[in-house]
């Protein structure tokens, strides 16, 4: 998949896009609004990761080019401006998703592999975890005939924690995807614990929940091969 | 008392007296230019009958030698009397009550004694001041009516008069009153002729206008500080994470920077809840959505529920009473009850409970949310609300929580009130009003 960085910070960028690269992305880098709008014009993208507060352009402008001449293109809204207008403004114009800035690349993925799915459908929309059946499509979990009922965050996490399966996931990191980076909440990270206190129980009735590992101080890790 | 009555008072008093002095001192003013009047007359009388006496002798007046004479006009206000007498006086006016013919009248009296063919007479010419005790006690009565009349005149015309006047000072007055905070301050120019109000109108303009800027530039300090921080984190954060997902760290330095991040999340919470507070106060906030509050009190409570068991607290909530409010920023008022019954979690103590009510009162809505936690001294109440304030160091909080609510409560116009025991629990109250 074709992603074009729209960032004109150098070094973010870079970061940005040595992510994507690994995660299997192919990357393009515009440092200036004039650029980004080049590129547009030029390539097919599947991904724009656009930053609103280009020195040389309006950032919203660039979205409304991008649906023009890129209509195919998933477009995310990256910025640290965070006000809500800009964030209803942009998605109006028809970009897909909205991350404020600073943003984890986990959920930066994440988000980007949740339109992708949203898009063109999973291959396998049904992924096998340790003998569950969680479908991400339709956000349920199943362990051989009895549906597991979950709240809406318990999901989100083990879901967060499929997707990012392997990693040592912060409860920082799970606080703000829970939270839909509702930042502002006065949250503190016992809520990721409780939730996944509660999660494992209610999975650990089927079978035992090894496989959601709590790395000490820190987070948790869903190890799967 | 509002300046124009005192002004008002102060000229009625002053008129009062006035007029009070010239009451008293007037009728004896009138009749003591009355008498000089009469005295002067008197002398010319007297010159008169002197000259009658001169030209024709005494006889004109007096047939026998011994007889007396006396003579009226006919209304008795003036009167002539020569008699005899032993020895003589000084020329005196006196003023005396006279018999005559049984009606009694104030006279002034010239007393003349003369000699004449070595006799001694004693001359006495008098005309009735009756008139003027008359007059002065009509002129009492009618002056009295006149004056009450003008007193009231003047007291209307001056207190509309001041009025007018003092208008421009009552405008600045309402105008001060309306301003709760500097920055509602309306600047339009006083309309005024009175160089004084302009100048002041003026000077208080200025002083909101420096406190305005000053406001500003604060807001503004923090929003670009905090916007200006926020890239280099994003930097470092992003870099953090492809350090890991390189996979070549061992282990402890993979535990490093994993804390590393967590530092730089609550790096990233505070100039986020800083950013959005300076957003709040700077009015970049929409408020154009409705809440149901008490929906939005379900809402909170089964947000925070999963947190209860932690400490096994009882959580209970009354809200019954439906209540709309707007307009008003629904994610906001969700983050403001959100921090409120947080805190509640956070600060209470093993088996407490929390009682969040919703009721409505009036046409207002009150939402209490009381913990049976460590409550907080009365010392530190005044404070509580204050950027970065907190008196308990061990919890995992930025002390930005509630300056947040109190943003939050104050830009949506909603009261908000604590009452604490220490060692009992806090109770906050929240009113929205319709």
């Amino acid at each position: 998949m074709n992603v074009l960085i729209v960032e004109d910070e150098k070094s973010l960028a870079k970061e940005v896009q040595a992510f994507l690269k690994k995660e299997g992305y192919v990357c393009d880098i515009a440092h200036t609004g004039k650029e980004a709008s080049e590129k547009i014009y030029v390539n097919p993208y599947d991904f724009l990761l656009l930053d609103l507060g280009l020195p040389d352009y309006e950032g919203l402008d660039l979205v409304k080019e991008a649906k023009e001449a890129n209509s195919e293109a998933s477009i995310i809204i990256l910025t640290a401006r965070g006000s809500t207008d800009d964030k209803i403004k942009g998605l109006d114009l028809g970009a897909d998703d909205y991350l404020a800035k600073p943003f984890s690349l986990l959920e930066l993925s994440s988000r980007m592999q949740a339109i992708t799915r949203r898009k063109h459908g999973l291959k396998k929309s049904i992924t096998d975890v340790h003998g569950f059946q969680v479908d991400l499509t339709n956000r349920s979990v199943a362990f051989k005939t009895d549906v597991i009922s979950l709240t809406k965050k318990e999901f989100d996490i083990l879901q967060y924690l499929l997707i990012n399966k392997n990693r040592v996931i912060t409860r920082m990191q799970l606080t703000e995807h829970i939270w839909d980076n509702a930042l502002e909440v006065d949250y503190d990270s016992n809520y990721v614990d409780v939730h996944i206190k509660n999660l494992r129980k209610k999975l650990g009735q089927h079978k035992e929940v090894d496989w959601i590992e709590t790395v000490r101080g820190i987070g948790y890790r869903l190890n799967l091969l | 008392m509002k300046l124009y009555y005192k002004i008002t008072l102060i000229n009625a008093i002053t008129r009062i007296l006035i007029v009070a002095a010239f009451l008293i001192f007037t009728p004896s003013l009138i009749y003591k230019t009355a008498i000089g009047h009469t005295d002067a007359r008197l002398e010319k009388m007297k010159a008169q009958i002197f000259h009658i006496v001169d030209t024709k002798g005494i006889g004109e007046f007096l047939q026998e030698e011994d007889s007396t004479f006396a003579d009226y006009t006919v209304l008795k206000e003036k009167f002539i009397s020569i008699e005899k007498v032993d020895s003589l006086g000084v020329d005196t006016f006196v003023t005396s009550q006279r018999d005559i013919e049984s009606e009694i009248l104030e006279f002034r009296i010239l007393k003349h004694w003369f000699t004449y063919s070595n006799t001694k007479y004693l001359l006495e010419i008098g005309e009735s001041v009756q008139y003027v005790r008359d007059l002065n006690s009509i002129l009492r009565e009618v002056a009295l009516y006149l004056l009450i009349i003008f007193i009231t005149v003047t007291v209307v015309v001056d207190l509309s008069f001041m009025q007018y006047l003092l208008n421009p000072l009552r405008k600045i007055e309402s105008k001060l009153l309306a301003t709760k905070h500097p920055e509602k301050f309306d600047f339009k120019r006083l309309n005024t002729t009175t160089t004084d109000f302009r100048y002041l109108d003026q000077t208080i303009s200025e002083m909101m206008r420096t406190i305005q800027n000053a406001f500003h530039i604060e807001k503004e300090f923090i929003a670009n500080v905090s916007h200006e921080l926020l890239t280099p984190i994003s930097i470092l954060q992003t870099r953090l994470e492809n350090m890991i997902e390189a996979g070549t760290l061992n282990e402890e330095a993979e535990h490093k920077i994993l804390e590393s991040q967590r530092t730089l999340g609550r790096l990233k919470q505070i100039i986020r809840s800083l950013l959005l507070i300076s957003q709040i106060e700077n009015n970049q906030a929409v408020k154009n959505e409705e809440a149901n509050l008490r929906e939005l009190i379900q809402e909170v409570a089964s947000e925070i529920e999963v947190r209860m068991e932690e400490k096994n607290i009882t959580l209970v909530v009354n809200a019954n009473d439906e209540f709309v409010y707007k307009p008003c920023n629904k994610s906001l008022l969700f983050t403001m009850l959100f921090n409120l019954v947080n805190n509640a979690v956070k600060y209470n103590k093993q088996n407490g409970k929390i009682t969040i009510t919703g009721n409505a009162v009036k046409d207002e809505y009150h939402i209490t949310i009381s913990d049976t936690g460590k409550g907080i001294p009365a010392e530190n109440i005044e404070s509580i609300f204050h950027r970065f304030r907190k008196f308990n160091t061990t919890e995992e909080s930025y002390g930005l929580g509630l300056a947040m609510v109190k943003t939050i409560a104050d830009f949506h116009n909603i009261d908000i009130s604590v009452d604490s025991r220490p060692g009992e629990g806090s109770t906050f109250t929240l009113s929205f009003k319709a």
